[in-house]
């Protein structure tokens, strides 16, 4: 089961950051429950083989004035893909910093590692961030836009991240991170 | 960036919704446009405290991507709570829930003459979703192929009721202009 953690503070921000990707699991006919990070209690999480932190509004940080609700994470064993607001909590929590850097929009994404989200050397991805992240170094890049660190992986634990929007222009990228079964480290 | 048909009409609709409403002019040069509706809203953030927009986009990346911006740069938030549903997902929802919608503009090929003024219902849902599957189009008009009007909803006080219209239409673009309305007790 797969479980998508909602850090959305707004119930209509829901509908636009959360369902685009409970729809891409439902397509592929992947089990999944959702559950908004302030009510996640140490059940769910043992449920999950899989978590997806979901991204939020551009005003949204009620997530990182709360990052310590997300403390789980360092105990879990499931992999973790974190989109855009679940990026930076990722980053966060391994002394990685948040910087404010504003991107919205469709820009290319170059991969500079082989990884087992997307096999494309280049791509278009859908940006909508007002904060990037310079990960500490547990985590390597995987890919780039210009000089934006968007795309990066846990060198230990099964750990992604992308600044981007995944499930606007890449759905192949959620369905990659649900699909693959050996470690990839 | 903007919806064109039957704009004049949004007056009557707040009046129905009984919401305050900005109405600003544009030329409607593109980006040039995007000054203007900053301006606009703007306004409403200092005359009503205007928190956020909430906007219809569904996948259109041009217009959605113009609004955050804007939203980013006056300090409100954004909501877009219909992104990347269904198309036909939603418009049977709209359906569903009493609006009454007609067709007032079509921009595309193959679309003819005959949309114009239709009622969004079940049948015209199956014809856009063949036009889809067989042409590409976009059965919410997300690429500007089709735009509707909104003559009723669960929320409008009254309906609005057209009394005076007119088409006009050429090769595989046209307008059903709504000329006359009058709110009717629903």
């Amino acid at each position: 089961m797969i479980l998508i953690v909602n850090v959305c503070s707004d119930k209509l921000s829901y509908f636009e950051f959360v369902k685009p990707v409970e729809d891409i699991l439902k397509k592929a006919k992947i089990d999944f429950f959702h559950i908004n990070f302030q009510n996640l209690d140490h059940k769910d999480i043992k449920r999950a083989e899989k978590v997806i932190i979901c991204g939020t509004a551009l005003k949204d940080f009620k997530y990182l004035d709360n990052v310590d609700r997300f403390e789980w994470i360092n105990e879990t064993h499931a992999p973790i893909l974190g989109i855009c607001a679940g990026m930076q909590i990722l980053v966060r929590l391994s002394d990685g910093d948040i910087v404010e850097r504003t991107r919205i929009g469709r820009y290319k994404v170059r991969t500079v590692q082989k990884n087992t989200l997307s096999s494309k050397h280049e791509f278009y991805s859908y940006f909508l961030n007002s904060k990037a992240v310079e990960p500490s170094e547990d985590f390597e890049t995987l890919g780039k836009s210009g000089d934006l660190k968007c795309m990066i992986r846990h060198k230990r634990r099964r750990f992604y991240g992308c600044l981007f929007h995944p499930e606007v222009l890449n759905p192949e990228i959620i369905t990659n991170f649900i699909q693959q079964s050996a470690p990839s480290v | 960036m903007f919806h064109v048909p039957n704009i004049e009409l949004t007056g009557r609709q707040a009046e129905t919704i009984g919401l305050p409403i900005v109405q600003r002019r544009t030329k409607g040069k593109k980006e040039r446009e995007l000054e203007d509706l900053e301006k606009a809203i703007g306004t409403a953030k200092a005359d009503f405290d205007l928190e956020g927009i909430v906007t219809g986009a569904v996948k259109s990346m041009y217009q959605s991507t113009r609004v955050q911006r804007i939203c980013k740069r006056l300090g409100l938030w954004c909501f877009n709570p219909l992104w990347l549903k269904d198309e036909i997902e939603l418009l049977n929802e709209v359906v569903k829930g009493k609006y009454e919608v007609v067709i007032s503009g079509v921009f595309a090929f193959p679309l003819d003459e005959k949309f114009l003024g239709r009622k969004l219902d079940s049948g015209m849902i199956q014809k856009l979703e063949r036009l889809r599957d067989e042409y590409g189009l976009s059965p919410a008009g997300e690429g500007g192929e089709i735009e509707t009007t909104v003559i009723d909803a669960p929320f409008f006080k009254k309906r609005l009721d057209i009394l005076d219209y007119d088409v006009s239409y050429k090769d595989y673009s046209g307008v059903f202009r709504i000329k006359d309305v009058r709110m009717v007790d629903k």
